[in-house]
């Protein structure tokens, strides 16, 4: 098929090749050039796509297109406007982050003499001048911004040399805009409190600090590779095209703009002293070097050979400390706030497979990293210290749980709810999780004991001794469940009589002789009896917090309990002793994206039913009028509008559900905040002790994962809970969160 | 997803991608933001591989498309030692597990090295094929592999001494599943019973 030959050819050109990368970019120019007349709509929609999906192969795609505008003029001009075109579907689809890498594109196109450097100039006022806009959030006039800066380390030198006035206007009205525009949400988003020994920049202003040390060293970039330096002689002869005038799409309701970011420092040049320089924190270099492997993981992520190789295959490896930089990006995405682009799974394993392919080199540096992440613990913002711990012992699973736990050994003289050694408690007890008791206890020093988790095992305390019978336990559950809630006596004998059925039906996910379902769900009716079952599930599995989290899923898909019951148990003064304890959160968060889950699902099922409905119409207007129409219509029809009308009832109760999920768990982190706060206040205490930090971060955790879901509610949380009567420190979170998306 | 975050619109409101042709000139680039390219869609930890059960039930068209459907997933390689907590654990990270069976020995009735994974969604199970296999889990390299779906039976081995068929013809001794193969056990007591 010759679209299948001519997108690979396309793809492939840049890859490693017994030929120079300017002979394969000839050779294809040619071959292009040559199939233009019968393919030429499919060549220019396969480089329209590999200018919007490789853009780590960016300058190889605009030489190619340079190549073809210098040997077919009208080629290269309607390659621009099909870019101009996609740039503005990519915009009017919220796909920032792609039209992103058009501008980049089409910037660089300037360097091969596609474009007129004063079109694209022009452009790039239009794209400063949205922060003259007013009633916009400023997140619009972030990306257009953001657009403009970030194609300035290709192109800033040539729009520079032709255009200087202009091009110094449009930076002052960016800077301008850089000191105005406001900065709340920057705590929440970084990784580490302190500026110490890296400051966690805002992304723009690290941005800006890049462009303004390239002007000042005169524009000259060189760590960009750009082939169509070799080709100079051919293309300063072609024909350059004019960008047409470019309105950026006004802001309308469904807008929804890339969420600000902070910039992931943790590696400078002191690092690694015996190999190459790394380039500076506000040099061009570091961030095109940061770019790019960003975007190889973007388009590798599924394919983690794939993906580690070309990582490791990035060129200037010998100018720059590669294996730093990769480990540097991997991190950023781990712990990059509010969510990583990807699965945090994948991140462990192509760190792994990292690992493999420079078993010589790249194992140190890791190991140079997690020593580095463990000393600055203190301010580290607690989701990314879970992540963190994730991530530490999945790896240390993988590799026999070797590590150097001695150097680790100060954390025993902290208290225990200090991060170091509660991050040593949280590792230790996933790296059990993954093995067993015995195993976590031999890899420790025996000084680490104080640290080790308990052995887990059911804390059967209500009749005989064997641990064994797993349906004697259930019976027993029940039975003190229903003592507690005063059960009537027969209703008691009644339970000791059965015996609990193993169900092995997994149609709603009962796991077998687990769970004595019916029971449960009668004692559980009332909001007490669910906080009873949860209770009691707690006290009995205490030192298996692995086991709880399994039962309380359980229990909500078999809707023994409910998603608030649960997150009021969390808050419940019987939890406060493992409030801070990792897989508590574990379990809050699961149960509200259960929650979520549900809610979307019955969307959907109600936008299928609808489209069912829609098809019938359509069907049935498109079939000649016949005979008995009507009648038979509204019989047809009536089914199904009854099974919407059921949907949108069920949608409308699961979507207030879930609101109330939320609301419950907000008022209770304002209650118990508001306690530790005022309790401190009296007594004359600091603030911020290691519970605090936890229990705010943990706040924050709750918005930032959630952040889509809750934008829904922001009157009610406005008005209701998060009012101006609030202790300031609580009310900063919010008001943080709403400068996200201001 | 990107460097920015997730840019995604609320829930409810799809983003308006615009698609076929809109009557401009030199169209024909209707639908271009749906372009994508065969050799970045490549994600071949998640193909199917050449087994296929030989008890299924059904024509091979029917086990194909099971498997290309299926949330479950065969897991081999484990130690016997290995539990369903570990399992739990360790396929979690890519998603709820909806159950775990245990492969089981078809006379002594304990694990024998093998299990299911089910999930809620394919998304969820794919994730695993893509991160968890190929890693290791009890310090042994486990390997999943797509299952057209557990059925009551299907949790014992097939070996003629009630373990895995891989085990009956092992030759190396390996610690976690038994130690030598059942054959090679076999052999051994026989030539002890020829020497006396």
């Amino acid at each position: 098929e010759i679209e299948e030959r001519l997108e690979s050819l396309i793809c492939r050109v840049g890859e490693k090749s017994t030929s120079s990368l300017e002979s394969n970019l000839e050779g294809l120019a040619g071959v292009l050039e040559a199939d233009l007349p019968n393919y030429k709509s499919k060549i220019l929609r396969i480089l329209c796509t590999v200018a919007r999906l490789l853009p780590e192969k960016l300058t190889v795609y605009t030489t190619l297109v340079g190549l073809l505008n210098a040997r077919n003029y009208n080629f290269g001009g309607e390659f621009v406007e099909a870019m101009i075109r996609q740039l503005k579907e990519c915009l009017k689809a919220n796909m920032y982050n792609e039209a992103v890498y058009l501008v980049r594109f089409l910037s660089d196109l300037v360097n091969c003499h596609v474009i007129a450097a004063p079109s694209m100039v022009a452009m790039f006022e239009n794209f400063v001048s949205v922060t003259q806009e007013e009633d916009v959030p400023q997140v619009r006039c972030d990306w257009y911004v953001f657009a403009f800066l970030s194609s300035l380390p290709w192109v800033g030198k040539e729009l520079y040399e032709k255009k200087d006035a202009e091009m110094d206007r449009i930076l002052s009205q960016t800077e301008s805009y850089l000191k105005r525009r406001q900065k709340i949400h920057v705590p929440m988003l970084q990784v580490w409190s302190a500026d110490k020994p890296h400051p966690q920049e805002e992304y723009l202003d690290c941005l800006w600090a890049q462009i303004q040390k390239l002007k000042k060293d005169r524009w000259q970039e060189r760590h960009i590779l750009r082939p169509y330096l070799a080709f100079d002689s051919i293309l300063c002869e072609a024909l350059q095209h004019n960008l047409p005038p470019f309105t950026p799409p006004p802001h309308t309701e469904d807008s929804v703009y890339p969420m600000p970011r902070v910039i992931f420092r943790m590696f400078d040049y002191t690092d690694d002293p015996e190999g190459p320089v790394m380039p500076g924190s506000h040099s061009v270099e570091r961030f095109v070097i940061e770019e790019n492997l960003h975007c190889i993981i973007k388009s590798h992520w599924k394919e983690r050979k794939t993906c580690a190789a070309q990582l490791l295959s990035y060129p200037g490896n010998n100018k720059i400390p590669l294996n730093y930089h990769i480990v540097e990006v991997v991190f950023a995405e781990l712990f990059q706030l509010p969510v990583p682009p990807h699965i945090e799974v994948m991140y462990t394993t192509l760190l792994i497979e990292l690992c493999k392919l420079q078993p010589g080199s790249l194992p140190q540096v890791l190991a140079q990293a997690t020593e580095m992440l463990y000393m600055r613990l203190d301010t580290m913002n607690t989701t990314c210290i879970d992540r963190f711990m994730n991530w530490f012992s999945h790896h240390l699973s993988n590799f026999q749980f070797r590590w150097s736990w001695e150097d680790w050994s100060d954390c025993l003289t902290h208290d225990l709810d200090k991060p170091k050694p509660k991050f040593v408690r949280e590792v230790l007890e996933k790296c059990m999780r993954l093995s067993y008791h015995q195993r976590i206890i031999d890899i420790v020093p025996a000084t680490f004991s104080v640290l080790s988790p308990a052995n887990p095992s059911c804390i059967y305390k209500y009749g005989d001794e064997s641990n064994k019978s797993l349906p004697g336990y259930t019976v027993a559950l029940c039975l003190t469940i229903a003592i507690k809630n005063k059960t009537s006596n027969d209703e008691i004998f009644g339970i000791l009589k059965d015996v609990p059925n193993p169900n092995q039906d997994d149609d709603d996910g009962v796991v077998p002789g687990t769970l004595f379902h019916e029971v449960f769900k009668t004692l559980a009716e009332s909001d007490e009896g669910k906080l009873h079952v949860l209770r009691v599930v707690y006290e009995v599995w205490k030192n298996h917090p692995q086991m709880i989290a399994v039962l309380v899923d359980k229990m909500i898909r078999t809707q023994i309990v409910d998603c608030a019951a649960v997150a009021n148990w969390i808050f419940s003064p019987e939890l406060a002793h493992d409030f801070t304890r990792f897989y508590i959160w574990e379990i809050l968060h699961s149960t509200i994206r259960k929650m979520n889950k549900h809610v979307v699902k019955i969307q959907k099922e109600l936008e299928e039913t609808k489209a069912r409905l829609a098809r019938q119409h359509k069907r049935r207007d498109s079939d000649d009028d016949d005979d008995d129409d009507d009648r038979s219509s509204d019989r047809e029809d009536g089914p199904l509008e009854e099974q919407i009308e059921r949907l949108q009832e069920k949608v409308e109760s699961a979507q207030s559900e879930q609101k109330n999920l939320f609301l419950v768990i907000f008022q209770r982190f304002i209650m118990i905040l508001t306690e530790h706060l005022v309790r401190c206040e009296t007594g004359g205490i600091d603030v911020i002790t290691p519970w605090y930090k936890n229990c705010i971060e943990r706040l924050q955790q709750i918005f930032l994962q959630h952040h889509q879901i809750i934008q829904q509610y922001m009157l009610t949380l406005e008005n209701l809970l998060f009012t101006a009567e609030l202790d300031h420190h609580i009310l900063a979170v919010f008001q943080q969160f709403c400068a996200l998306q201001a | 997803m990107g460097l920015f975050g997730l840019p995604s619109p609320f829930p409810g409101r799809r983003p308006a991608l615009v698609l076929e042709g809109s009557g401009e000139p030199g169209a024909g680039m209707s639908g271009v933001l749906s372009a994508t390219l065969s050799g970045l869609n490549s994600d071949s930890y998640c193909e199917i591989s050449l087994y296929r059960d030989q008890h299924f039930r059904g024509s091979r068209y029917l086990q194909e498309k099971a498997l290309k459907f299926s949330s479950t997933l065969y897991v081999g390689n484990l130690s016997f030692y290995t539990t369903e907590e570990q399992i739990q654990e360790l396929f979690s990270k890519c998603g709820d597990v909806k159950r775990i069976v245990m492969g089981l020995d078809k006379v002594k009735k304990t694990p024998c090295g093998f299990c299911f994974v089910e999930y809620y969604t394919r998304a969820d199970a794919e994730h695993a094929m893509r991160f968890i296999n190929g890693t290791r889990l009890d310090d042994r390299i486990i390997r999943t592999d797509w299952d057209a779906g557990f059925k009551e039976g299907r949790q014992f081995g097939r070996g003629k001494t009630g373990g895995q068929v891989r085990d009956e013809y092992r030759t190396d001794y390996d610690v976690g599943r038994g130690g030598f193969g059942k054959i090679i056990q076999m052999q051994k007591t026989n030539h002890q019973t020829i020497i006396y």
